[in-house]
Order: C-alpha cells, then sequence, then structure tokens
C-alpha cells in the first residue's frame, strides 16, 4: 500500500495552527479497574474464551499536519493457557523518511495478591526494537509475572505523516472483546470520507457521535474472529473503518475549499498522473513498435489470445505487488521483467496497438479485506489490475498472472462482483458479469473381463473445472492418477488428456482403470464412481461464522454404465435420492435404472450448486446435504454369482 | 504438531537457514536438463585473533526461467558476524553486455526474528534475481567476519535441484601455529595441503555434480566438510574443543553464577518441598510448579544466543527460553538439595544423531538431567505438558552433551523402544439408529506418545477449541459431538490421556435396497505416531441394533504374525450384537526406513478395511 502512497503525488500542505485542548475521556485508564474488570473470570458471551479483551482504543486527532493516534489497549488472562498473549508486537512502517513513528510507550501488568493490586511496571529495557527490512519495524515486549486473573495493559501513540489515507481502526480480535472504540477529531479544514465495513460496523455507525468534527464509534461484546475452511479470507468480512481525504481548506490560499479525489474521474486522473501508468498509454516509440509486433490471427478473439499467451511466454513476473507501475513501459519491454500490473498494461497496450478496445480495471481481489466495493472514489479498496477488454463485440476479461488460467477465464480470486474501470473519459464503477457453464461431466462404462473389473472413463472438465483441473493436474500421469483413486491395487491405463477445440473451455480426461477381483467369491461388489468433486464431507464441525464461499457455481453430471457378465446376476444396488437445500441453494439427485433388455444398470447422478456463497444461517443444511451426497456416491452396486 | 508445540530452539546456533523465493511459472513442458550451471569457492580463514572469516564466491549461469532461483544471494549476519564485502555483477551472456552491478545496499535486509521470538538480532540480506532473458550470468563474492571460532560454516559442494556444479571448491585456511579440526564425509579425496606466509592452506576440489530429485538428502549420504576448533574463544571465555570435555567446560564456564536463587525464591522452594520426603516426588512437584507458572519465551541474547538467564531473572519475570528454564529448574532443584546436570541437545523428531567423535556445536536446544540412584530423571523445562521424567520424541533416544564441573560428557537420552510408551486403547458401543444415522460411546485411552497431542490439546486449547480438534482427530463424517470429556494424566512417568464421547452419526452406514453395509471406521495411524518404532493398538466395537441382525459376511477369526506387526481380529454376532475386537502391535527394528513403515500401515489398513454386510 505505501508505494501507492508515494505513487500519489497528492501533497497535503497545512497552515500550522494549534489545536484546541483534546478532552480526556479514556475509557481504558492504566492503572484504574472497574470493579466489573477485577473480578470477571470468564467471558459471559463466549464462555470458553481464555483471554478477552477488556477493552482497546485509538483517538486519533491532528497536529502540526500529522495524525496522531493514541493507543491503549487492556487484556485479561483467564486461564494459563492464553499467556501467549502476553507477548506483543506492534508493527509500523517507517519507510525511509520516518512517515510513522511509536512514541510513549507504556506497559504493565497487574495481579491481585491477597487482595491488593499489585502493579509491575515495564521500562525501555524491556523493549526490543527489530528493523523487519524494507521500511518496516517492529516492537516487541513480553510481560512479565503473567498468571490466571492477570491484567495487562499498554499505551502508545502512533504518528502518521500521511494523511490522504488514514489506517483507521480494526475492531475485532482473535479473542473476545469487550469493547472496541475509535475516535477521531477532524478539524474544519480537513475533509475526509469514512468508510465502514461489517455487519457490527453498521450498527454501531448509526449510534456513532458526531459532533463538530469528533466521530466516535464503539463497538461492544465482538465475539472472536478465526479462519475456517472453504474461506478466502476472514479479514474480508470484519468490521472495520478507513479514511480517506476528500478535500481540505488551502490556507496559503485564502481558505479555498480544494478537492481531492471527488469523483471516478478525477481518481483516474490522479491514476494517469503518473509517468510510469501513463507511458503504458501514450503514442510512444514502443507503442509504435509494439503495433509492428507480428500477431498471429484474423479474428479479434484470436489476436487477443496471441497476445496473452506470448505475455506469458516471453516475460517473467516479479513480485512486486499493487496496481501501480514501478517501471515504464520502455523498461519492461527491454527487461521482459514485471509485475502482474505491468504485464496486464502492457497487454492493454499491445492490444490497442492492434486496434482492439482494451482498459485497466481495478478490482478489490478476496482475501483483500473487502466483500464489496464502496461507492466512492475510495483508493484503497483496489488491489489489482486486470484487462477489460471488447473484442468482436463482447466484454472479455484477462489477467496474465496465472500460468494455467487460459484467455477469457479470470483466476478465482478474482472472481468478485465489479471493478473501476479506469479510462481517460468516462470511468466508473462497472459489474463484472463472468459468464461460464461450470460443471464436471463424467460418463464411466464398467464391464468385467476375465477376473479384473473395467472402469472406461471419460470426464469432461468444463469451463473454471477445467481450470482448475488443469492448475492441480499439471503433470498427471497414470501412477498419480493410481494414487489419487485411493485404491488399493488398481491399475490405470491409457490415461489422455485433451483440450476439446471448443468455444468454451473443456479439458477432456480418459482412461481406464482396472481392478482385480476375487472370482471365487459369492458377492461382487462394485463403487461405479470412482472420479468425484468432493471425497469427503469438508465441513466436519458444526459452527460457522462466516460465509462458505464454493468461488463458482457448477453443475455436474455423472453416469455409470454397469453391463452385468455372464454368470452373475445383478443382487442389490442403491436406491434413489433426490435432495435439494433450501431455497434451491443446492440439489443433488441419484437414480439407479435398471435395464433389463440390455442386462445393464445404469446409475445417473447429478450434483448443481445454485450459489457461490452459502451464509452461515445454511451452514447446518450444507453440512447435511454434503453428508447425505458423499455418502450416496460411495455406496456399491451387488453381483451375484448365478446359481 | 507444530501449532501445538511451542518448541524452544536456540536459534542463532545454527546458521542454517531455508529461504525460498517465488516459485515463477515455467510455461512450456520443454525436457530442462539443468536450469543454471555454478561455479563456486568456499574460502574459511581462522585469524590469529580467534576471528573466522568466510569468502564466498559464485558464478551462477542461469539458463532459464526455473534457474532465477539459483541465483538467489542470502547472506546471515548478527551482532557478532559482520559484512565485510559484497560485489556481484549481472551479466547477458547472450550480447555479453552488463545488465546490473550489485553493491551491498542493493541487497534486501530482513530481520530474521521468528514468530515466537521476543528477541533476536538474526538478520539476513538477500537478493532475488528477476530476468525475462537468458542465458544470464550472475557472479558475486562476499566475506563476512565472525567474532570467536567456536563454530565454522560446513562446506556442503552439492547444488540445487536440477542445477549443474560445473566446480566447488573449499580452502580451508589458519595460521601454522593454530589448529583447525575437520570431518570428512562421502568425499573420496584427500586434501591437498600447502604453506605460504606462516599460514596452512587445505584445498578440497570437486567437479560436475548434480542432483536430480528435490528430496531432502539424508545427511548420511550427502558429500560435506565439517570444521570445528582445537582451541576456540568467544567474547572472552576460552577453551579446548577436541573433547567432548572441552566443549562442557566452555558452557560450564558461560552458566557460571547463573543458578543462584534470591530469597523469596529460596523460600517459595521450601514452601513447595516441605513434608515430602522422596526425590522424586520433590523433583515433580518443583516441575510442576514451573509448568504452571513460567512460560516459554525466547530470547536470544548473549555470545550468540548461548549464555542463560539468570535464575533469579526467571523467578521474577516468571519466564525465559529453553536455557533460561532449565537454568531456573536446576536451581530449584539444587536449593531443594538435589544435584542436576544442564545438558545441550539437538532437539526434532527427525534430526540425525551428532556425529559423536566430532567434538564441535551441534546443538540446538537444552534440557535438564536428574542423576539418581535408579533411573536417571530427564526434564523438557519448555514443555507445559510432559510429565517429569518424560521426554518425549522431540529429544528422545539421541546422544547429548551434559555439563558437569569436570566439562561434559555424552550420554543417551532414553529410546522408549517399548509397547509400554505408546498405547491406543479404543472402545466403541455403537447403535444404528436407521437411515444411515447411529450414535457412538467411544473411550480412547492414549498412552505415552499416542497421548502427547491431547496433553498439549488440554493444555492449550480452550473448550470450544478442545472440541474442534476432536472434530478433527475422530474424522467422522458428518458427526455431531453431543458430550465430550478429556481427563489427561502427566503425574506418571507416562503420561496418559483419556477421551470419552458421545457422537451422533448422521451416515454410519450404507444401505441398499437388501443390505446394510458397515465399515468398522477405526483411527487413523501414520508413520509419525510410531517413532519409537513400538505401539500397542486396540479396537473394541460393539454395535446394536433394534432390528434383528443376520451376517451375511460371516464371522472372522485372524490370527496373524509378521515381520513387523502381530495382528489379531476376532468379529461375531452374539445376542443380536456385532462384536469386533482387534489388536495390533507393532515392534520395527530401530533401523527401519520411513518407507516400510507406510508400507505397513497400508497392509494393516487393508485388513481393517473389510466391510460388513448384514441382510435387511
Amino acid at each position: 500500500m505505501y508505494h501507492l502512497l508515494r505513487a500519489f503525488a497528492i501533497m497535503v500542505f497545512l497552515m500550522l495552527f494549534s489545536l484546541s485542548s483534546f478532552a480526556q475521556d479514556y475509557e481504558v485508564k492504566l492503572g484504574k479497574y472497574s470493579s466489573e474488570e477485577l473480578e470477571m473470570t470468564s467471558c459471559a458471551f463466549e464462555p470458553e474464551a481464555a483471554a478477552i479483551v477488556l477493552g482497546e482504543q485509538g483517538i486519533g486527532f491532528f497536529s502540526n499536519g500529522r495524525l496522531v493516534t493514541e493507543i491503549k489497549r487492556r487484556l485479561k488472562i483467564f486461564d494459563s493457557k492464553a499467556k501467549d498473549y502476553a507477548d506483543i508486537t506492534i508493527t509500523y512502517y517507517e519507510g525511509e523518511n520516518k512517515v510513522e513513528a511509536i512514541t510513549g510507550l507504556k506497559a504493565q501488568v497487574m495481579n491481585l495478591e491477597n487482595g491488593k493490586e499489585v502493579i509491575t511496571k515495564m521500562s525501555k529495557k524491556d523493549f526490543f526494537e527489530t528493523d523487519l527490512g524494507n521500511g518496516y519495524k517492529e516492537i516487541r515486549f513480553t510481560f512479565p509475572n503473567v498468571k490466571e486473573g492477570s491484567i495487562i495493559e499498554y499505551e502508545y501513540d502512533h504518528y502518521f505523516e500521511n494523511i490522504t489515507f488514514l489506517d483507521g481502526w480494526q475492531f475485532q480480535n482473535d479473542i473476545p472483546t469487550v469493547f472496541s472504540r475509535y475516535k477521531i477529531d477532524i478539524p474544519e479544514y480537513l475533509d475526509y470520507r469514512f468508510l465502514g465495513q461489517g455487519e457490527h460496523f453498521v450498527v454501531a455507525n448509526q449510534n456513532r457521535v458526531n459532533n463538530f468534527g469528533e466521530n466516535e464509534w464503539t463497538l461492544t461484546n465482538l465475539k472472536s474472529v478465526q479462519s475456517e475452511p472453504y474461506m478466502n479470507n476472514f479479514v474480508d468480512y470484519l468490521d472495520k473503518i478507513e479514511f480517506q481525504l476528500a478535500g481540505y481548506k488551502d490556507y496559503g490560499n485564502m481558505g479555498h475549499y480544494e478537492s481531492v479525489l471527488s469523483n471516478w474521474q478525477k481518481l483516474a486522473d490522479e491514476i494517469f498522473e503518473i509517468d510510469a501508468f501513463r507511458s503504458y498509454f501514450r503514442n510512444n516509440g514502443t507503442f509504435k513498435d509494439l503495433a509492428e509486433v507480428d500477431i498471429e490471427g484474423e479474428t479479434e478473439a484470436e489476436k487477443a489470445e496471441y497476445i496473452y499467451q506470448l505475455i506469458k511466454e516471453k516475460y517473467t513476473l516479479n513480485d512486486e505487488g499493487g496496481f501501480v507501475p514501478d517501471q515504464n513501459i520502455k523498461k519492461l519491454v527491454t527487461n521482459k521483467v514485471g509485475s502482474k500490473t505491468e504485464l496486464n498494461l502492457l497487454m492493454i497496450a499491445m492490444l490497442r496497438a492492434n486496434g482492439i478496445e482494451a482498459d485497466p480495471l481495478l478490482i478489490s481481489s478476496k482475501g483483500n479485506g473487502r466483500s464489496y466495493l464502496v461507492q466512492f472514489p475510495f483508493v484503497r479498496q483496489f488491489n489489482r489490475l486486470i484487462v477489460k477488454a471488447t473484442i468482436d463485440g463482447e466484454v472479455v476479461f484477462a489477467d496474465t498472472s496465472h500460468e494455467h488460467v487460459p484467455f477469457g477465464y479470470l483466476p478465482l480470486a478474482y472472481h468478485v462482483e465489479g471493478g473501476f474501470l479506469v479510462k481517460e473519459e468516462g470511468s466508473d464503477l462497472i459489474r463484472m458479469n463472468l459468464e461460464h457453464k461450470s460443471g464436471i461431466k463424467q460418463m464411466v462404462n464398467i464391464s468385467l473381463e476375465a477376473d479384473s473389473i473395467h472402469f472406461g472413463h471419460t470426464v469432461r472438465y468444463l469451463d473454471y473445472d477445467a481450470v482448475s483441473f488443469l492448475e492441480r493436474n499439471d503433470d498427471l500421469d497414470e501412477e498419480k492418477l493410481e494414487k489419487m483413486l485411493d485404491k488399493d491395487e488398481v491399475n490405470v491405463m491409457g490415461l489422455e488428456v485433451k483440450d476439446l477445440e471448443s468455444k468454451r473451455r473443456q479439458v477432456e480426461s480418459s482412461f481406464m482403470v482396472n481392478m482385480p477381483m476375487n472370482t471365487s467369491a459369492e458377492l461382487l461388489l462394485i463403487n461405479p464412481i470412482m472420479v468425484k468433486r468432493h471425497k469427503e464431507n469438508p465441513f466436519k464441525i458444526d459452527d460457522r461464522n462466516f460465509p462458505v464461499d464454493f468461488n463458482y457455481v457448477f453443475s455436474d453430471n455423472y453416469i455409470a454404465n454397469i453391463s452385468i457378465p455372464e454368470g452373475y446376476e445383478l443382487d442389490d444396488y442403491p436406491e434413489q435420492l433426490a435432495i435439494s437445500m433450501p431455497s434451491g441453494l443446492a440439489k443433488f439427485i441419484y437414480i439407479p435404472q435398471e435395464d433389463t433388455n440390455n442386462n445393464v444398470l445404469r446409475i445417473n447422478v447429478k450434483f448443481d450448486l445454485n450459489t457461490e456463497m452459502v451464509q452461515p444461517s445454511d451452514y447446518q443444511d450444507l453440512k447435511a446435504f454434503m453428508e447425505y451426497m458423499v455418502n450416496k456416491i460411495q455406496e456399491p452396486v451387488v453381483l451375484k454369482k448365478k446359481s | 504438531m507444530k501449532l501445538l508445540f511451542k518448541w524452544a530452539l536456540l536459534g542463532s546456533l545454527f546458521s542454517l537457514f531455508f529461504y525460498k523465493s517465488e516459485v515463477f511459472a515455467q510455461t512450456d513442458k520443454k525436457l530442462v536438463l539443468f536450469n543454471s550451471r555454478v561455479i563456486k569457492t568456499l574460502d574459511v580463514e581462522l585469524t590469529p585473533d580467534f576471528e573466522v572469516l568466510e569468502t564466498v564466491k559464485k558464478k551462477v549461469t542461469v539458463l532459464n526461467k526455473d534457474g532465477l532461483e539459483d541465483g538467489l544471494i542470502t547472506i546471515f549476519y548478527n551482532d557478532l558476524i559482520s559484512i565485510e564485502d559484497f560485489s556481484g555483477v549481472i551479466t547477458d551472456k547472450a550480447s555479453g553486455k552488463t545488465i546490473d552491478k550489485l553493491k551491498l545496499k542493493d541487497l534486501n535486509d530482513v530481520s530474521l526474528i521468528s514468530d515466537y521470538s521476543v528477541f533476536e538480532d538474526s538478520r539476513l540480506k538477500y537478493f532475488e534475481l528477476h530476468a525475462g532473458k537468458f542465458p544470464l550470468e550472475i557472479e558475486f563474492e562476499y566475506t563476512t567476519k565472525k567474532r570467536g571460532n567456536m563454530s565454522f560454516p560446513t562446506w556442503r559442494p552439492e547444488g540445487n535441484k536440477m542445477q549443474l556444479v560445473e566446480k566447488a571448491e573449499l580452502n580451508l585456511i589458519y595460521p601454522e601455529n593454530m589448529e583447525v579440526r575437520y570431518l570428512v564425509k562421502n568425499i573420496d579425496q584427500e586434501a591437498k595441503v600447502s604453506n605460504s606466509e606462516g599460514k596452512v592452506k587445505m584445498h578440497w576440489e570437486l567437479e560436475n555434480l548434480i542432483k536430480l530429485s528435490d528430496d531432502k538428502p539424508d545427511e548420511d549420504s550427502i558429500a560435506m566438510v565439517k570444521i570445528a576448533p582445537k582451541d576456540f574463544t568467544m567474547e572472552g571465555y576460552a577453551s579446548n574443543m577436541e573433547t567432548w570435555g572441552g566443549f562442557g567446560n566452555w558452557i560450564y564456564q558461560l552458566n557460571q553464577g547463573k543458578d543462584d536463587l534470591s530469597p523469596d525464591a529460596k523460600a517459595k522452594v521450601a514452601e513447595l518441598t516441605e513434608g515430602l520426603e522422596s526425590e522424586l516426588e520433590k523433583i515433580q512437584i518443583l516441575y510442576k510448579y514451573m509448568q504452571d507458572n513460567y512460560r516459554y519465551v525466547s530470547i536470544q541474547l548473549g555470545i550468540g544466543g548461548f549464555m542463560p538467564m539468570y535464575a533469579t531473572e526467571v523467578f521474577e519475570a516468571k519466564y525465559g527460553d529453553c536455557k533460561a528454564l532449565s537454568m531456573f529448574m536446576n536451581a530449584m532443584l539444587k536449593e531443594a538439595g538435589i544435584n542436576a546436570n544442564y545438558v545441550l541437545v539437538k532437539a526434532g523428531s527427525d534430526e540425525n544423531d551428532i556425529d559423536v567423535d566430532f567434538p564441535s556445536n551441534q546443538f540446538n536446544h537444552a534440557i535438564l538431567q536428574v542423576p539418581m540412584e535408579q533411573d536417571t530423571v530427564w526434564l523438557e523445562c519448555t514443555s507445559s505438558t510432559l510429565p517429569a521424567g518424560f521426554l518425549g520424541d522431540f529429544t528422545m533416544d539421541r546422544h547429548v552433551l551434559v555439563i558437569t564441573e569436570e566439562g561434559g560428557k555424552l550420554v543417551k537420552t532414553p529410546a522408549y523402544q517399548s509397547t509400554d510408551y505408546n498405547q491406543i486403547k479404543n472402545n466403541s458401543k455403537i447403535e444404528l439408529l436407521g437411515q444411515g444415522m447411529a450414535r457412538i460411546k467411544q473411550t480412547k485411552e492414549m498412552t505415552g506418545f499416542a497421548a502427547q497431542t491431547y496433553l498439549a490439546v488440554q493444555r492449550h486449547f480452550n473448550e470450544k477449541e478442545v472440541e474442534k480438534h476432536i472434530y478433527y482427530d475422530l474424522d467422522f463424517s458428518g458427526a455431531h459431538i453431543e458430550k465430550f470429556d478429556l481427563n489427561v494424566d502427566n503425574q506418571q512417568i507416562v503420561p496418559k490421556a483419556i477421551l470419552n464421547h458421545e457422537t451422533f452419526l448422521q451416515q454410519f452406514y450404507q444401505s441398499t435396497s437388501k443390505r446394510l453395509i458397515i465399515k468398522p471406521k477405526y483411527q487413523t495411524i501414520k508413520a509419525d505416531d510410531i517413532l519409537n518404532f513400538n505401539m500397542h493398538w486396540e479396537e473394541n466395537i460393539e454395535i446394536a441394533s433394534p432390528d434383528e441382525m443376520e451376517l451375511e459376511s460371516g464371522e472372522v477369526d485372524l490370527d496373524l504374525t509378521e515381520d513387523y506387526f502381530d495382528y489379531k481380529k476376532h468379529q461375531v454376532l452374539e445376542d443380536n450384537l456385532l462384536k469386533i475386537a482387534r489388536v495390533i502391535k507393532f515392534h520395527f527394528p530401530e533401523d527401519v526406513d520411513e518407507e516400510t513403515i507406510t508400507k505397513t500401515l497400508k497392509q494393516i489398513e487393508k485388513l481393517d478395511d473389510q466391510p460388513i454386510f448384514l441382510k435387511k
């Protein structure tokens, strides 16, 4: 992010004048404890918690053109299990010019001994500062004498030189929090936009105190937050607030109001102000060179795909992040090494050089800390730049950074609702509709030959299932497939993986599985479905706090034909089943059909997921649904020797 | 397991660290023989002032994108190691043009502080190579200087995966009037020795080495030269490393006076041990007091991380690292009239043993040994869960250096090679409820190594987290735990954990139109669970149904004796109760490889995974 701050040449000059004294209205005051705090032995709203944040607060105000945030935090250890919470790390960005600083660190621990409050204060020698490199620093310390019932607390001031974007406050912790308060006193000459997120925050925001520039949010009784399986990142759902400068009164110019990034086009203009960025859109020498590169293909789609492949093959990614390029187009084309953003910008330039309309689109990828975009030109919500192109009249999104993602598809973490289209004119938020019909279509023909069972597989992976198949199975061979099937003594033969020529992405994997059988046994068991989306139910525990994210919807269809061999009869097979989740979020159908004329048993399985996100309120249903489905697919068909 | 145990490592003792840069994508699948070629030289020089100069020269020719990782430069330093000089140049091999010249300031600089450490001064300067055109050459050279010659770098000529080492050289240089010791492994070559300007130079040289697989090589099979001092000194403490006693003596000097206790601390010891008769009782009570009240915090300070904190400081702060906690425990025992010894160990559950014939610093952890008339008691002072006297797989069965007044001696820690130290007994009563549903009441009794995880779970997790762990440990599909209780006992030398639970299972059995199919679910055992090569594992299952059961698949009575295990399974239907009794005894020889264990476990799985058919 700091990258971005440097890149944006937005300088705010402030006339220096002293601020009115700040109201001393703390709720956390070192060494002063309420009787509730002293007596508390467990968390009322999360009884199993071994420690709790009794209170934390950030009081922000501006002084000498800097933002100062006075931070105080108080924790109580209920159980010796939680002693690790007495190890504290404070990370900050100092940069080359001390753009941030930490001062006035104080820390102490209080234990009740025979009813008396015994306080141990920490001193400077207990605080260790570490240089993490790249401008980041860290202060670490560990509280002494920590035991059950200890209250540990610390405070410090965090100074920020850059006031265009303010970090704001994050309200939750990985242990429960009794209250978390953020207050900011914004002087009359500064104008900020607020950006809040999270369900508790929305409620708190309605009750916020707003008094002559003083804004205060207090969230209470917050449960602990932790990561869960099948989600891209819980950070996207946390309660938090951030700020971006909307304008200021310039006292150097008669108090004239200067607005900053007041609409999407202004934000786009600021981005185009960056030299390196602009270089990708200019009719410069490099652009002319690019126009002369031989591009194979007749249609726009063929040309675009050729360009996409060319960049992926000829250029190397470095690990620079953010959506602002570091190097200009000339340097990139010379060195052939660039960031994700730079390679995508190059693709735009090459498309344009070939007469194809293309523009950059800024998005907030999954895990970037945003579950939705705000309608205000809030620049920090974005973290990636991708390509939006209009090809043969159709909108296509592209990103060159992922090896196995073919042209016309986006990496799964980029499956978001919309983004910010950056154009020379008419920039705005747009919705992204990623049309696809993903799914796994499988046909298995099962027959008996001599002393083994043959399973002839044809499995087709469509659209995003094709992408994820390629990502996972880059170097699939028969031996690996045998291991994946997780069955003893199977023999995989004739594996063939091919890309089907089609408008949609399709990968077909065909192979034969031979499984030895015991010819003397009376009963013969066959599990017809070997390849399946879920081998086991991924949802094991009962609770869920955040939505389950499946990344994309799909429709699967598995068909198994079992030819009943000479000398055997069909004795028994699984019963029919049709289940669906409430409001049709997912459906599962299992239909066995006996064709006595041809001596074939056909099993038809359908599994449709109709929503990418399943909300926590539907989690119990989802867990039960998956359980039935996973088990049903594993049920065997029984053949019996004819007497 | 890593999450559960926060083990204490001496960190900076090993200058080994792994830094992996981003893996680059290779777009086309061509057959590539090498990703890069390298010519490299390591000069190790001992100065008359007991400093160690290490000069690394490398010329890497990068042939493709995947080879960029081989161009990575890493230089480790701390308060004892300083970087004397550095230079590098990157050249485009096709045109011969210089692309970039590197100076020290062009390198990234990061702290190597670990997540669990409060203070550590280890730092790393690194440079990652990024390029799009090949072939490319990166040539660099740097020298570091270390104050004190207690340890030397080890020479490992082998390259990275798919890298051709065209030439690798080692020069070991020392003043004629001083000596160094070395240990050559897997190199069939005598060193060339030459003398000039009062210095001895030993030279080794290997050519055309290639490594194709990415597997971590076995220490015993790779070429290396280990170097150690004869006379050595660091921060004013001197000794002689030719014997383990000499090294022990150095540690003994560092530890001098660290075990004094304040009057308050002495009073605490007296209070705790009052009325206790036996030494073992005293050890147990003091150890438990430490486990309950002191926590492990990693602080790497002083003499490269070798000098422990004062025991008094530990008493005040209620925390310490492995050295500090061992020293504090030692001090408490001394106060209680029990003699104990500070011990250095190379910890890690899959570490090889040290080279016993090559006295040198090969350790990364500290524990405590209490010699007793009968059995020696070993104390892992950073564990808040293990019983007094049980070391766990982190430090068991290996040579350790016991520090004594006379210096030090090598001793082996217990191997625990008996089923007494590793047992699992699961008793399950299952009631079929129709439509695939069932309720299971289970008692899991785990002893020794098998109990380690639950000891830690009980210690570190809150109730919700314990339940979550049980969900994953049981690994039942579609389970709802209705109630559970977990009891651990670490007051005996061999720890024990007992878990009782009652769990509803949504889909326990399968049903076709004519029959029920039951696949009994046993515990999952992995090679890691049998680190002491022995285990007794019992599963007793009773399945009850409200309907009349008819066993289609027949009764089972198996009794097998194989090379590495005994297997017994008895399966009957009696009074409408389906009873399965299955017992396994593993007895692997000590030199067994992991693959054999994994294979054996597969064999067991097959014996276990026989579905049971009941007629409807």
